[in-house]
């Protein structure tokens, strides 16, 4: 644990160290005349043979057919790709089971298709869908395994956007279905991103872009002069898609207690409802969010008529604001949340409050790249002793950080990424930190190769994620 | 992430139409003057075609419609990005000011994220989607960083240029831009580029433009066909073909297509 620790301090140390030194090189600087260009092969004398260059260039002329495809009614494409993961760790597949060393975790095969169907300009409708089968589970034996890993793991179909969308006039759209609606500036750490659920299944594994779950919502966008306003009547609260009993990436010890659904609780109330409104003020663009809405994460609730114990989504109001400006090659954020409506089992007739801010920097000075640090801060006001041993592990202030870099390379065909995301003061509580390389051999046919570490800390969390180390490969074929 | 930028400014630097009748003054920086000074319409919607051809032959296609208009002097330009299947549906708004001391905005919608983000380059030597276009080729030249001279007159495809040497008055240019120095090959009936030989920094590679196809559409002399290639030393090192097509200038624009909010929608 302390090697990995040092290895995510060296980590950030090389990564902050570069921005820095960027930071310092985007500084103006005296200019100089260029005295030492040499010109000397481009004077008229030696024009003659680069002009030559032009004819001898061995250019593959192909013809395109560049017509637009205006008339279409109806777009498809997707993808099919082929997932390999193998552990590092040793793990146990089953609680109270051995734990097995280093062995293949996963061997996915996944199809996503999206299709748009166009009734007229001004109307449409979006399918966005995949289906999975790991096979992993079958080749080790899928007696080794929970019902619930099976069940959750083991295979998938699921829509996961399918909308109707209708301009009623060119400022103004109705959105009708099943949707993803992102709020906020921040790709990694989520401060006033709280519209949809989260499927936390595999957590570090999926890119943040993978791991949204839509959720059934009216939505209504207009956009007048400078400001922009979108309205969202939210239909069907869920809660984050977490790992199960016997999962890896599970943290208790024992299963869960069954969901109360807040639809079936109280139907008058399921409804949820959530404002946007935005637009530049002084070349900084600002976002003010106002929702009222069911917390994704569950907490427990006693019931005392029965004395069971249920998982539970309370009702939170939210306020929150954003503001994003560019200077030169940097981007800089900021976010804020304010949550009220917390609710924990040790204290739950009490409601809690939370207010949540994050800041963040985006360097685009680096050559086919970018680099992003993002710091977030969350603290509970009203945080009570006896919440500390609460199941749900609330914390009276937690901080989390995150460092990506982005490049493309090769001229495009190669793609790097580089996360690394921690918890609690100088990552003490754990962290992860996610390596990627994507390479495209043709248009349509991409290679990853990466791996995912955990380093565990004081957090639960991360010590049992701390197991997971993993390195991955996958083929991906477009269409 | 930064494979975006104004392609539409390529085009006006490039290929810009026809400025009228030749001066007397032909001075090399008279010259250069006319190119950047034609009339370029106040909008344009171009469908855009780039084959990206690496030195083992292997293709890769792009396809981009961009859509671009003058707000006074402040230029907006957006592209809806249409192949391959991956970026499909990402769109990318660039607003370029007039005014130096404000800073140009650049949004870039990720479909995949469900997001538009604000993105920001002043750095010029990226490479625009993986071809061999960087962003300071579709930007304009900044004629005060440069001196001019007339290296020959010749002909290009039997028609008369003028051969101009663009070299950069201090190493920040060479910086900002990636190169030490350009030649740029100027058609005298029209004043568009025709040709351009531009040294890169370091000096080890050069990069050709071409354009094999100019067509004059609604009055506004309009690249039509362009090849770039890539040379390390006499190897060719990578090439991109551009086609444009679709061509309309001074038509209605929607004013949804330059608005961030609408980008979730698509084309």
């Amino acid at each position: 644990m302390f090697t990995r620790q040092i290895s995510f301090s060296f980590l950030l140390f090389l990564l902050l160290f570069f921005g820095v030194s960027i930071g310092y090189a985007d500084l103006p600087r005296v200019v100089e005349p260029t005295t030492q260009i040499n010109t000397s092969d481009t004077d008229a004398d030696a024009l003659d043979s680069l002009m030559g260059d032009f004819d001898s260039a061995e250019l593959s002329f192909m013809q395109i057919n560049s017509k637009h495809e205006q008339d279409r009614p109806s777009e498809i494409s997707g993808n099919i790709s082929y997932f390999n993961s193998y552990t590092l760790s040793s793990w146990k597949p089953y609680p109270g089971s051995a734990p097995n060393e280093k062995f293949w975790a996963s061997s996915k095969i996944r199809a996503n298709l999206k299709i748009k169907y166009f009734f007229s300009d001004d109307l449409f409708l979006k399918l966005n869908g995949h289906a999975f089968r790991d096979n992993i589970y079958e080749e080790h034996g899928r007696f080794k395994y929970t019902q619930e890993i099976l069940d959750e793991y083991e295979d998938e179909v699921r829509a996961d956007e399918f909308f109707i969308r209708y301009s009623a006039t060119p400022s103004v759209s109705i959105t009708a279905g099943k949707q993803i609606v992102v709020w906020g500036t921040s790709d990694n750490l989520r401060v006033v991103d709280v519209i949809n659920p989260l499927d936390n299944r595999e957590l570090g594994i999926d890119d943040i872009e993978n791991i949204r779950l839509a959720s059934n919502m009216l939505k209504v966008d207009a956009q007048m002069d400078d400001w922009m306003l979108s309205g969202m009547i939210i239909t069907e609260a869920e809660p984050d898609q977490d790992p199960v009993y016997g999962s890896p990436y599970f943290v208790f010890s024992q299963q869960l207690p069954a969901f109360k659904s807040p639809k079936s609780e109280r139907d008058k109330h399921a409804f949820e409802y959530a404002l946007s409104l935005s637009r530049k003020v002084l070349d900084i663009d600002i976002h003010g969010y106002l929702a009222s809405i069911y917390n994704n994460q569950a907490h427990l609730e006693l019931d005392l008529l029965t004395g069971n114990v249920r998982r539970h989504l309370a009702k939170l109001d939210m306020l929150g604001f954003t503001g994003t400006t560019g200077r030169g090659n940097w981007i800089y954020k900021s976010e804020f949340a304010y949550f009220k409506g917390l609710k924990f089992l040790n204290s739950q007739d009490a409601e809690f409050i939370r207010s949540d801010v994050m800041l963040g920097l985006e360097y685009y000075g680096l050559t086919n790249a970018s680099l992003a640090i993002e710091a977030a801060y969350k603290k509970i006001s009203n945080f009570k002793n006896i919440l500390e041993n609460s199941p749900e592990m609330p914390q009276e202030s937690e901080q989390n950080f995150a460092i990506r870099f982005n490049g493309d390379y090769l001229h495009n065909s190669l793609h790097i990424l580089v996360l690394a995301m921690a918890s609690g003061p100088v990552g003490k509580d754990g962290n992860i930190i996610r390596l990627s390389a994507d390479y495209d051999i043709r248009d349509s046919v991409t290679l990853t190769l990466g791996g995912v570490l955990f380093g565990g800390g004081e957090s639960l969390l991360f010590q049992q994620l701390s197991g997971n180390d993993q390195i991955f490969a996958k083929a991906k074929f477009s269409f | 992430m930064l494979q975006v930028k104004i392609l539409v400014l390529f085009l006006l630097l490039c290929l810009l139409p026809t400025g009228g009748l030749l001066a007397e003054d032909n001075s090399a920086r008279s010259i250069m003057e006319k190119v950047e000074n034609r009339d370029d319409g106040n909008n344009a919607i171009i469908t855009l075609d780039m084959t990206l051809i690496d030195k083992n032959g292997k293709k890769r296609i792009r396809k981009i419609r961009s859509f671009s208009k003058d707000v006074g002097k402040d230029e907006y330009s957006s592209m809806f990005f249409l192949k391959p299947a991956e970026v499909k549906d990402t769109a990318f708004l660039n607003i370029e000011y007039h005014d130096k001391s404000k800073n140009d905005e650049q949004y870039l919608y990720l479909p995949a994220l469900h997001k538009t983000k604000r993105i920001s380059s002043s750095d010029k030597t990226d490479s625009f989607m993986g071809s061999d276009l960087t962003y300071a080729d579709m930007s304009r030249l900044d004629l005060d960083e440069y001196s001019f001279s007339i290296i020959k007159e010749t002909n290009i495809r039997n028609k008369p240029v003028w051969v101009i040497k663009a070299t950069p008055l201090n190493k920040q240019v060479v910086e900002e831009t990636g190169y030490l120095e350009s030649i740029f090959f100027i058609e005298k009936s029209n004043f568009v580029i025709v040709r351009a030989i531009r040294k890169l920094e370091g000096g080890a590679k050069t990069k050709y433009t071409d354009v094999k196809g100019l067509e004059k559409i609604q009055g506004i002399w309009t690249p039509t066909e362009t090849h770039i290639f890539l040379k390390k030393g006499k190897k060719l090192a990578h090439q991109t073909i551009l086609k444009n097509s679709d061509i309309k200038y001074n038509q209605e624009i929607k004013e949804g297509l330059f608005k961030v909010g609408s980008f979730t929608k698509g084309l």
